[in-house]
C-alpha cells in the first residue's frame, strides 16, 4: 500500500507505528497518526506541539489504567530507551517497513517492519482508507490526506484531542478542503 | 537489561497484576528485539538455517514468523 504514499506520508505512518510501540501498544490506533502528524503538520497555522498531543494521549491512557511499557520495564530494572538505542538503525528507516492488507482477511491491514507487526485498529484502517480515497486520481497519499482521514470521523480520539487542545477542528477541515457536518 | 534478581523481586512482589503487566511488556520488547535482529541478520547475509539455530527453532518456524517483514525497497 505504501506504493501509493508519498515518502512523507510513509514516514508519518512508520513514525505512528514506532510511537505506538513506544506507548506499549500492540496495535496501531488513529491517535498515533495524530501524534506522528504533530511532529510536522502538513498544514500551516496549527500550533499544537507533539509534546501537548503526547501529554493528552498519556492522560487518556492513565485514566484507562494503562501504565505504559517504559514505566513497567523500569520497575523491573529495564531501561527501554537504552535497549532501543542499541537496536540496528534500520528500525527507523521507512523503506524497511511495509503496509499490507491481508488477502484472506481484507479488513486486516498490518504495518510490518524491523520492530515487528502492528495491526491497524478499525479506526486507523479507516484513516488510511479515507486518505487513499481522497488522494484523487494519479496522485499519492500525503500528510494532508492522512489528516483528512483523521478528521473524517468526528468520534475519533484525534478529533477530541484536537478540540481539547483548542483547535478549531471545523476550520481546520475547511482549510484543507475537507468539511463534513460531523467534523 | 536489569538483573534477574530485580525481575524476580517484581514477579514475587505484593502486586502480581503489576508483575504480570511487566512480564507482558518484557515479552513485547523481546518480540521487538527478535524482529530487529532477524532482519539485520538477513541483511547481513545470514541464512534462515543459521537464524533458526540461533533462536532455537526450526527453519520453517523462523521463516514463517519473519520472512514477510523482509523488504526490497518496501511496498
Amino acid at each position: 500500500m505504501f506504493a501509493r504514499f508519498t515518502p512523507e506520508a510513509r514516514r508519518t505512518t512508520v513514525r505512528a507505528g514506532l510511537l505506538a510501540l513506544d506507548h506499549g501498544r500492540t496495535t496501531l490506533d488513529e491517535d498515533m497518526f495524530l501524534l506522528a502528524l504533530a511532529k510536522s503538520w502538513p498544514v500551516t497555522g496549527l500550533t499544537v506541539t507533539p509534546e501537548t498531543v503526547g501529554a493528552e494521549i498519556r492522560n487518556r491512557e492513565t485514566a484507562r489504567g494503562l501504565a505504559g511499557d517504559r514505566a513497567l520495564l523500569a520497575a523491573i530494572g529495564v531501561d527501554l530507551d537504552e535497549v532501543r538505542r542499541r537496536l540496528p538503525p534500520r528500525r527507523e528507516d521507512p523503506l524497511a517497513w511495509r503496509l499490507t492488507r491481508s488477502r484472506l482477511r481484507p479488513l486486516n491491514v498490518t504495518l510490518s517492519g524491523p520492530a515487528g507487526d502492528l495491526l491497524l485498529t478499525a479506526r486507523a484502517r479507516k484513516v488510511v482508507e479515507v486518505a487513499l480515497h481522497t488522494r484523487g486520481t494519479d496522485s499519492e497519499v500525503g500528510g494532508e490526506e492522512l489528516l483528512k482521514g483523521l478528521l473524517a470521523d468526528g468520534s475519533n480520539a484525534s478529533v477530541s484531542i484536537l478540540r481539547g487542545l483548542g483547535v478549531d477542528v471545523r476550520g481546520l477541515a475547511a482549510s484543507i478542503g475537507f468539511l463534513r457536518a460531523s467534523a | 537489561m536489569g538483573s534477574l534478581n530485580e525481575f524476580a523481586e517484581a514477579v514475587d512482589g505484593k502486586d502480581p497484576v503489576v508483575a504480570l503487566a511487566a512480564v507482558a511488556a518484557l515479552r513485547r520488547l523481546l518480540e521487538e528485539l527478535e524482529a530487529a535482529h532477524v532482519i539485520e541478520a538477513r541483511n547481513q547475509g545470514s541464512s534462515w538455517e543459521v537464524i533458526a539455530a540461533a533462536l532455537g527453532v526450526r527453519r520453517q518456524t523462523a521463516h514463517r514468523k519473519h520472512a514477510h517483514r523482509i523488504t526490497e525497497g518496501g511496498s
